[in-house]
């Protein structure tokens, strides 16, 4: 029997998971359906983001505001030097997957030769917590959803509503008719790394002051974010949103009412289920 | 007459260049050691197996080089009346990534042997990287001293295996002589007696456990979660176990266990942690609305809790937690004090407890080599097995059975310290069993 606590607990947790999972993962799904990438590092800028945070704020004492932005600028830098030096010259979607996947590598030990090991902990930007509903919210995770849902929805209106969204829906839709049409592909394509590696930041500087950081934070988030992608149909923004949805409703449910132990697994499942079900996933193209 | 010149001095040069390279070889193999008999180096080689860019092993090995740097000053170890040097090599496992797997510790403890020629190791934090390393012990017939893992697996494989395990010494007091279960036991009790005083207390009769899924809290823990020897005692004893849960050990938001815990309104949380998830759950337990109930006690066997490292990590949050073991400011022997003021004036960090196991260990072994007067394992092994040692954390003895702490009390591993103002301060120890002291709620 579940409770009304219970239930509560699971509504609006589960609505908060979602939101972070969905702007974490939008900006894979961004590089997947723009250029048609498989980034095996993506969640290595997560990790990267929340280190970077942790320098500047423990380290050099930066205000927390100013280092949030500088982070994000840097990301964005970071993704389009990504693509314009190493993703730009690979084609072969096998060599792609182990040259991101080596780059996730190198990532990885440079910031255990910088930060080492040890469990860092950036600070909690706003503390204590919040009563939503009855379930105690902390303000930081308050915060994380106010602003993932902001961003999501400034992204919607990036890609839908202005020129840049047309030129990048151009290029993810017809590449050749993009050129035609006299769309830079590359510079698109840049453009969309330096926006995905921004959001996966976002994500990380959202919800990493409430727990640690270490080296290895970013794999976990990278099965989630692809799992997600998978279950939404590839390269899709409204089944990419409905996916994080559905995976972190499961995740917080199985969590509360059966065990945090199976919660992955859960997941799991369920996109399994789906592409059992609907090959395609919710909405985008075929898995093949 | 030219042409068989030419051949002449071209063998000459080419004779000469393979005379040049081979004595270089010689003469390079012998400079860099590698033929070197070890005896004539007059060193005794100490092996560090341990996670070289986790507090846990970076302390273990700060201690391990203090110790080492006294006895060589003081003149080293004395085998048959000649004067021996240790040296220290180390090998970083990485074993406090849950994510590395048990290959990584293996490949270090190689390491160390057939490269580095280490006639002993020291080491070992997580229980299953101990385990797979220890089954090299009589392939190798090398003594392996355990400072750190929190399990008795390896003892019990002494007792049952003596022949293949004796090469094992456990200087952690998790074994199944110097376990902190009858101590984590005692605590609710002492709790619950507190709280009949003091109205602002938690319900402490309704308890939470929050536990890694690690292989070390299976025993304590039990499986599934709260299935063990040690829960059904506090509940013959009248306490209620409400709530019990396992979390993955890259378990990082704790909202959905913090909820549970107060829907069922838990007054004591026992949170058995060794990884970075205890920041992440003290921070985020410390943040939490827990109206209408009180604000639940957390204690437990958490092996981050008790260092200095712990407070600055959780920004203060850590106010009010109860951790064992703690690395209390108490002289629980003449060693004790004039050890920790050393460390930290040096290392500018309070020891935490690798470092106190680590330290003590390698003078117990610096005793026992010069008991059996050599570094050969099989003599070494019954050297050790006589250890009657005063070290920092106490009076160290082994159990001849199983290889584990027999400590003389008081000792370190008596006291549990909370966190007080980044002060870990004793609040319990076991000469008072049925009562806390200088205890501050959260």
């Amino acid at each position: 029997m579940i409770t009304s606590e219970a239930a509560a607990t699971v509504l609006v947790y589960g609505f908060i998971t979602s939101l972070v999972y969905a702007l974490f993962a939008e900006g894979f799904s961004l590089i997947f359906g723009v250029a048609r990438m498989i980034d095996a590092a993506y969640g290595m800028w997560y990790t990267a983001a929340a280190y970077m945070s942790f320098a500047l704020v423990t380290v050099y004492n930066i205000p927390s505001l100013v280092t949030f932005f500088a982070t994000i600028a840097a990301l964005f830098a970071a993704g389009f030097v990504y693509y314009w030096a190493v993703l730009r010259r690979i084609k072969d979607h096998i060599e792609m997957i182990m040259t991101t996947f080596l780059i996730a590598l190198v990532i990885q030990n440079l910031i255990v030769l910088l930060f080492t090991n040890f469990p860092w902990s950036t600070p909690v930007v706003l503390p204590g917590s919040t009563l939503v509903f009855g379930v105690s919210v902390f303000n930081q995770q308050l915060a994380a959803a106010i602003a993932a849902s902001t961003l999501l929805i400034l992204l919607w209106l990036l890609i839908y509503r202005t020129k840049v969204g047309l030129a990048i829906r151009s290029v993810a839709q017809d590449l050749d008719a993009a050129v035609c049409v006299g769309i830079r592909p590359e510079r698109t394509m840049a453009l969309v790394l330096g926006l995905s590696t921004a959001l996966a930041g976002l994500a990380s500087l959202l919800v990493t002051p409430q727990s640690t950081i270490t080296p290895v934070l970013g794999w976990p988030m990278l099965t989630l974010a692809f799992a997600i992608v998978v279950l939404g149909g590839l390269g899709d923004y409204r089944g990419t949103l409905l996916a994080a949805f559905v995976i972190g409703y499961v995740e917080i449910a199985v969590q509360n009412l059966v065990s945090p132990l199976y919660s992955g697994a859960a997941s799991l499942i369920t996109v399994l289920l789906t592409l059992w079900l609907r090959p395609k996933g919710i909405f985008g193209r075929s898995v093949e | 007459m030219n042409k068989s010149i030419k051949a002449v001095s071209r063998t000459a040069v080419v004779a000469l260049v393979v005379v040049v390279i081979a004595v270089a070889a010689v003469a390079g193999i012998f400079l860099t050691g590698v033929f070197t008999p070890e005896q004539q180096k007059r060193q005794i080689i100490i092996g560090l197996s341990l996670p070289l860019t986790n507090p846990v092993g970076i302390h273990a090995k700060y201690a391990a080089e203090m110790a080492v740097e006294e006895i060589n000053a003081a003149g080293g170890v004395v085998l048959n009346g000649t004067r021996y040097e240790l040296v220290l090599v180390a090998e970083d496992t990485n074993e406090m990534d849950p994510l590395i797997p048990v290959d990584q510790g293996v490949t270090a403890f190689k390491r160390l042997v057939e490269v580095h020629g280490a006639h002993v190791i020291v080491g070992g934090v997580r229980t299953d990287i101990v385990v797979a390393q220890t089954q090299l012990l009589s392939q190798y017939k090398i003594v392996y001293l355990d400072i750190e893992s929190n399990q008795r697996i390896v003892e019990d494989l002494v007792q049952n295996d003596y022949e293949n395990y004796k090469y094992y010494f456990h200087f952690f007091a998790g074994g199944r002589n110097s376990s902190a279960g009858p101590y984590i036991a005692a605590i609710p009790s002492a709790l619950r007696n507190a709280a009949q005083n003091n109205p602002n207390y938690p319900n402490v009769t309704r308890i939470a456990l929050v536990a890694e899924n690690a292989l070390w809290t299976v025993g304590l823990a039990g499986r599934p979660a709260g299935n063990s020897t040690f829960f059904k005692r506090l509940q013959a004893q009248g306490f209620d176990l409400v709530f019990a849960e396992l979390y993955p050990t890259t378990q990082s938001d704790f909202s959905s266990y913090l909820a549970r815990i107060k829907e069922k309104c838990a007054g004591l949380i026992i949170l058995l942690f060794s990884g970075p998830p205890g920041v992440a759950f003290t921070k985020q337990w410390a943040a939490y609305d827990w109206s209408p109930c009180k604000k639940p006690i957390i204690f437990g066997p958490g092996l981050l809790g008790g260092f200095s490292w712990f407070w600055t990590q959780t920004e203060g949050a850590a106010q009010g937690t109860i951790w064992w073991p703690a690395t209390v400011k108490v002289p629980v022997t003449p060693k004790t004090i004039p050890f920790i003021e050393k460390f930290t004036g040096r290392f500018k960090e309070t020891p935490n407890t690798a470092a106190f196991d680590t330290y003590d260990a390698i003078y117990v072994l610096k005793e026992a080599l010069e008991r059996a007067n050599t570094w050969k394992a099989d003599r070494l092994v019954a050297a050790l097995e006589q250890t009657d040692y005063e070290g920092v954390i106490g009076r160290i003895q082994f159990n001849r059975k199983l290889h584990g702490l027999n400590l003389a009390l008081p000792n370190l591993y008596w006291y549990f310290g909370q966190w007080q103002n980044g002060e870990l301060v004793p609040v319990w120890s076991p000469d008072q069993p049925q009562t806390v002291r200088n205890l501050v709620l959260p």
